[in-house]
């Protein structure tokens, strides 16, 4: 019998678990603390809020920072590097740039791997593919004693051009797994096999590194679930927007590393198409933090240029830019002005209402000095906030400015909401996108607080808070599909592209996923392949990367292709040279495998959620002192409209709506907020 | 609220971050459309958007060497036009004149008027590097002695006539130079980021309107002065003096001198650069303009606030430099190596400063751009090619940590060097060896960062080669009895012979020649002998020093396993310390 689905995520503070019920069609949701020494037993604590016995659940899917902790902590493998003779410094050199252009105390952050573990290997393939030296064996050996020696557990590769030709990586795979049958093996070809020494070292790196920690994490989880009688597979949530099973998540450990911030952009995806809006501005905003994503032309935003600390990621991730002016970001006085950011309280010590000794004024505060948060803190998490503390920080700001308390806060709430603002500006613009034509999708804790005066700095009209704003992320993972990407790197300008030699790459890159479906019990008539090209203007560094319009390469298509690379371009920056040669540089497949949803939400089950007659009281709106009614999402009828000023409580989010904006609770039990004059 | 500003410090602020938005959404839009690498890759370039008085509002730059000047370049422009009455909605200005625009003529500045309700209320502007601007040699010369040997001079140049492109104008400027079509593609990615200037700025106008926003940034101007004055002010009183030396000119063996003397006392800085080297014959002479714009950079690495510059900073900030020294060069002087005597003053300016400014500053960094260029026929692709490539290498130690290894110098900011699998699929070269360079960074309490160690070979035939190299007489200086770290070094290795040199013009390399460059490391801070011996053991272990090296800097004594002799190090400290 299946008859549930249910999603996890974990998060830094809570784990949050979202269950569906098939019968009923309502959901339920549970908070439960993160348990950072082993994860697992914060989803098994959440899960059993909900449900005793997994058998009659027939999907399961979470999303897990095991492996971006273990990055971050730097509590990952015993690695070992093997390079290329005479590039030992590939990783530490990186790409040489300094990013903070006025800082002469530059440092890159800490490596993964020490140099000392970092061998040479005397071999060597040229661009073309060909050998110019070959492995020798001995020399392989030798490197193998020295890890042994040291005990090192994890052995990445990553040799000049073995995108182009990975037969000495492949072989000295063979050699390790011979001598070292328990170390764990990471090529370099197989994790991303697109050119760049550095950006595929790091990424491959990063992959080897988290590798242990989630495989391990995984297999409690597995073992715990089993004895709960889960029958069905175990998902995890991918960077990259899809889902994969907890088997193929060891393989690609590094498709976990965004996996719980994405469930969100997935169900803002879900979101827009339930509303029929193509473009939508994520906004995922919690006490400190402030994330926001892009779907464009009701398809996320993914880039293959991701950095983690600085660390370049090629595989295919969502888009989150992490933006400096969230709930932590500090407020200070400098030459008699306010400033905002960009520096962060961060969640240790944390905003000072946390009453965690924080000295500094942040946004946080002043929105519970404005009233906008209830000193009960975010909903549904047990967190008292310290009006008194807040009030305080806020003051010795507010002197130093010649301003009264209220204003001060107001300001800094201005400032951060105008901050958050351009920055959204500047990430559409850069896709070619006016932000008038988005809709603005918020949720976390404190995001449904902050959306509509956003909204209104961007000219943006429509806001839609989901249902489920706190446990949203985990609510998305539910919308989601089965996905893998596969890349080759293929140089040629477009006159002297082979088209044998393309075909072939898809057809490899065709068959690698198919395998990758084939492993996740995905039936033929369930998969949808996505054929695409990363192209630019000789010269260029940067591509586009433009879809291919059937699933061969013909001379036809072709010419379809370069005229929606010119096309496409012109929309992203404003300018195109139909006249110039066109390159292409990487081809790429996206695999889908589709999952069966079958979930119109009937709305929420929420055991603590009741109607109770609205309360009021005093809220600072425009400077401006009014006793302001509170409401509980459970006193709104469906599909009626109610004017701002107000707030409506939810079970897991505050939504502050000001006076210009009208509100419709939808059947779904999501808020869809206009702004007055703008329908 | 605070008598002395005239707006709400609340709309300020939302003013001053719109300001510095719009200038990184220009800045976006320049370096993800241009052709050149040098732009998109190397971020040669800078935008601003200014009020009608051409002072600044919000800027972003790539390069810190860009800090600022382009306000200068307005100025020039609407006295050269006859006052600023004379701008048309839609022209735009085209300029790069070494004198006016103080840096070298491949740096391309275009200006945009600003108009709204049809009264010119800013500018917006751009500069960035093109590919060649029709030197003597593609790219940049290693050696010209004129400055029309480097390239075409325009002065403040109508591109745009209301809206209409001068054809004729246009072709006359990008003909000159060997590559056309990115010249073209450059101009119009410069272009497209003044439209996107003039597109916010007419926004926020519209969103606070026109009194608002002037008072904000009356507001703004005085905010940054006020900085200023209290950052200036907490450094002692006193007069600071330093020099130092750049190897040559590229042209004669002479030495070029910089010399600064600042003084500070109360809110004021003064600079003064009397007893630099007169203009020479060689390219490393640079615009007053520029010089000024270094002054600048140096202030804000050291005394500077993070928050971005404005109109309103500098204001205390005077700087003299006599007439015709290569840093305030004048007609027919060289220009193309400005920044090379400028990464040596902004160094020198942070030296003179680090007994005041301890935890602020670092012992040197190795100092110049160490650039390789390489052009040539390549025969299999049957097309001419040019490679240029600055050279990372060691960033001086600090009071908080060691200096960075294989890190690009300062006046190139965020460049990023070419990926070899790209390199190697692009030009007729092979990279055999791209590595740090053992040994290479200052000894120190806190160790400089390491040089680089790049091995090019050649894989065709009549490959010119240029290279400039600089700073072996004044290799990256320790600080606090740091030392000094490696000079820089080339070895061109041919089939039956092997020179070193540092800067050559147009030697000709054939195919399996290798050319080797190493570049310097950064200076060390403190004593070597206050390095914990396990810190030098680790730099063993890893290979940023050999154990030779450990015993005769830091006086640390290992044996044959790599095991730490704690009694003969503490010995030997004692026995030889200086």
């Amino acid at each position: 019998m299946s008859r549930y689905r249910i999603a996890a995520d974990i998060g830094g503070t809570f784990t949050d678990v979202v269950l569906y019920d098939k019968q009923t069609g309502k959901y339920q949701t549970a908070k439960s603390p993160s348990t950072p020494e082993d994860l697992s037993l914060g989803v098994l604590n959440g899960v059993n809020k909900l449900i005793s016995n997994l058998k009659d659940v027939d999907f399961f899917v979470h999303g897990t920072t095991a492996g971006l902790n273990a990055f971050l902590e730097r509590k990952g493998a015993d690695m070992s590097l093997i390079l290329t003779k005479g590039f030992k410094d590939i990783y530490e050199i990186g790409r040489a740039n300094r990013p903070e252009i006025y800082n002469i105390q530059y440092r890159q952050p800490k490596r993964l791997i020490e140099r000392r573990d970092v061998f040479e290997v005397n071999e060597r393939m040229l661009a073309d593919g060909s050998v110019d030296t070959p492995l020798n064996e001995e020399e392989v050996l030798k490197i193998i004693d020295t890890i042994t020696e040291r005990g090192l557990n994890s052995v990445s590769i990553c040799l000049l051009h073995a995108y182009n030709n990975p037969e000495h990586e492949k072989q000295i795979r063979h050699w390790i797994n011979e001598y070292l049958p328990h170390v764990s093996v990471s090529l370099s070809h197989e994790i991303v096999r697109e050119w760049r020494e550095y950006e595929r070292t790091s990424t491959t790196i990063i992959n080897a590194y988290i590798a242990p920690i989630v495989e391990r994490y995984l297999k409690k989880l597995d073992d715990e679930t089993k004895k709960k009688d889960l029958d069905s597979e175990l998902y995890i949530m991918q960077s990259n927007g899809g889902v994969m099973t907890a088997e193929i998540a060891k393989k690609i450990p590094i498709q976990t590393m965004m996996s719980g911030p994405v469930g969100g952009t997935i169900g803002g995806t879900e979101i827009g198409q339930t509303n029929k809006l193509q473009h939508l501005i994520c906004v995922d905003m919690g006490g400190t933090s402030f994330d926001v994503s892009m779907i464009v032309n009701g398809q996320p935003d993914v880039t293959s240029e991701a950095k983690l600390e600085k660390f370049p990621i090629m595989t295919p991730m969502v888009n989150i830019h992490t933006i400096g002016a969230g709930g932590g970001s500090i407020a200070w006085v400098e030459g008699g002005g306010l400033r905002v950011g960009p520096e962060s309280a961060g969640s240790n010590p944390g905003p000072a209402c946390y009453g965690n000794n924080g000295k500094e004024a942040t946004v946080t505060d002043a929105n519970l000095v404005l009233g906008r948060i209830d000193s009960e803190g975010f909903s549904s998490s047990d967190m008292q906030l310290d009006y008194r503390s807040a009030y305080n920080v806020i003051e010795k700001v507010a002197e130093k400015l010649d301003l009264s308390v209220v204003e001060t806060a107001e300001g800094i709430c201005d400032i951060a909401n105008a901050k958050m603002a351009d920055a959204i500006r500047t990430l559409t613009i850069s896709k070619g996108i006016d932000p008038r034509d988005f809709a603005l999708v918020a949720f976390g804790g404190a995001g449904p607080m902050h959306a509509m005066f956003i909204a209104e700095k961007l000219g943006i009209n429509k806001i839609m808070i989901p249902s489920m704003a706190g446990t949203f992320s985990a609510w998305g993972m539910l919308q989601t599909d089965i996905r893998h990407d596969d890349v080759r790197t293929y140089v040629s300008t477009m006159e002297e592209c082979d088209n044998g030699i393309m075909n072939r790459l898809y057809h490899e890159m065709k068959t690698d996923t198919d395998k990758i479906l084939n492993q996740q019990k995905i039936s033929e008539k369930d998969r949808v392949f996505t054929y695409l090209s990363d192209l630019r203007y000789a010269g260029q560094e940067y591509t586009v990367t433009v879809p291919l319009s059937s699933n061969e390469v013909t001379n036809q298509n072709l010419k379809h292709l370069i005229t929606d690379f010119h096309e496409k371009h012109l929309n992203i920056y404003g300018h195109n040279n139909p006249e110039g040669q066109v390159e292409i540089v990487n081809l790429r497949l996206t695999g889908k495998g589709l999952l069966k949803k079958e979930q119109r939400s009937k709305g929420i089950d929420n055991k603590n959620g009741r109607a109770s007659s609205p309360r009021s009281k005093p809220v600072i709106w425009k400077s401006v002192e009014k006793e302001t009614t509170i409401y509980s999402i459970f006193d709104l009828t469906p599909n009626k409209s109610a004017l701002g000023p107000m707030i409506i409580e939810t079970s897991s989010s505050t939504v502050v709506v000001p006076e210009d904006f009208n509100v419709v609770l939808d059947s779904s039990g999501s808020l869809e907020i206009t702004r007055r004059n703008h329908t | 609220m605070n008598q002395i500003f005239s707006e709400n410090p609340v709309t300020t602020e939302i003013i001053r971050n719109a300001f510095v938005s719009a200038a990184e959404e220009m800045n976006e839009s320049l370096a993800r459309s241009s052709f050149s690498p040098i732009i998109y890759e190397m971020k040669d370039c800078s935008v601003g958007i200014f009020n009608e008085k051409a002072e600044l509002l919000g800027q972003s730059s790539g390069l810190p060497m860009f800090l600022g000047n382009l306000d200068e370049c307005i100025k020039l422009t609407s006295e050269y036009i006859g006052g600023e009455e004379n701008y048309k909605p839609g022209d735009i200005y085209l300029m790069n004149d070494s004198y006016l625009a103080g840096t070298h003529l491949n740096d391309i500045t275009i200006i945009s008027p600003i108009f709204y309700h049809n009264k010119i209320v800013g500018f917006s502007a751009t500069r960035a590097h093109w590919m060649d601007v029709g030197a003597k040699d593609p790219g940049s010369s290693m050696n010209a002695t004129e400055i029309y040997q480097e390239g075409i001079r325009i002065p403040p140049t109508r591109i745009y006539e209301q809206g209409r492109p001068r054809k004729d104008v246009i072709d006359l400027i990008t003909m000159n130079g060997r590559f056309q079509e990115s010249s073209l593609g450059d101009l119009n990615a410069q272009i497209a980021a003044c439209k996107t200037g003039e597109k916010r700025y007419v926004e926020i106008i519209e969103n606070h309107g026109l009194t608002t926003v002037n008072n904000a940034v009356l507001d703004i101007f005085k905010q940054s002065e006020m900085i200023d004055r209290e950052n200036i002010a907490s450094i002692p009183d006193g007069i600071y003096e330093e020099k130092g030396y750049l190897d040559n000119d590229g042209v004669s063996d002479e030495p070029v001198l910089i010399k600064v003397k600042l003084t500070i006392y109360g809110e004021n800085l003064d600079i003064n650069l009397t007893g630099t080297s007169l203009q020479r014959q060689g390219m490393t002479n640079c615009g007053k303009a520029q010089t000024i714009s270094a002054c600048r950079v140096a202030f804000k690495h050291l005394i500077g606030s993070k928050t971005p510059v404005t109109g309103g900073n500098f204001k205390t900030m005077n700087i003299f430099v006599p007439d015709k020294t290569i840093l305030s060069a004048q007609e027919p002087a060289a220009c193309g190596w400005y920044f090379s005597s400028l990464g040596l003053l902004i160094d020198l300016i942070i030296k003179a400063l680090s007994n005041v400014l301890q935890d602020q500053c670092a012992a040197a960094h190795y100092g110049d751009s160490m650039v390789i260029n390489l052009s040539g026929f390549d025969s299999k692709e049957h097309k001419p090619f040019l490679y240029v490539e600055p050279t990372a290498g060691g960033w001086g130690g600090f009071s908080a940590n060691d200096g960075q290894s294989g890190l690009i110098n300062n006046a190139n900011g965020d460049f990023k060097n070419m990926p070899v699998e790209v390199l190697e699929s692009k030009y007729p070269l092979k990279v055999n060896t791209y590595s740090l360079r053992q040994n290479s960074g200052g000894a120190g309490k806190n160790r400089g960062g390491l040089g680089i160690l790049k091995e090019y070979e050649i894989c065709t035939d009549n490959v010119l080669l240029n290279l400039w190299f600089e700073r072996s007489l004044t290799p990256a200086w320790g600080l606090f009895n740091g030392e000094a770290g490696a000079p820089p070094n080339v070895t061109v290795q041919k089939v039956e012979s092997s020179q070193s040199m540092l800067k050559t013009n147009g030697y000709l390399l054939n195919k399996g020649d290798k050319v080797k460059v190493e570049t310097g490391g950064g200076g060390g801070f403190g004593h070597p002998f206050d390095r914990s011996p396990n810190t030098v053991l680790d730099d063993v272990k890893d290979g940023y020093i050999d154990v030779e090296e450990a015993f005769q800097k830091y006086g640390v004594v290992l044996n044959e396993k790599l095991d730490l002799d704690e009694e003969q190090t503490h010995y030997h400290r004692q026995t030889n310390l200086k």
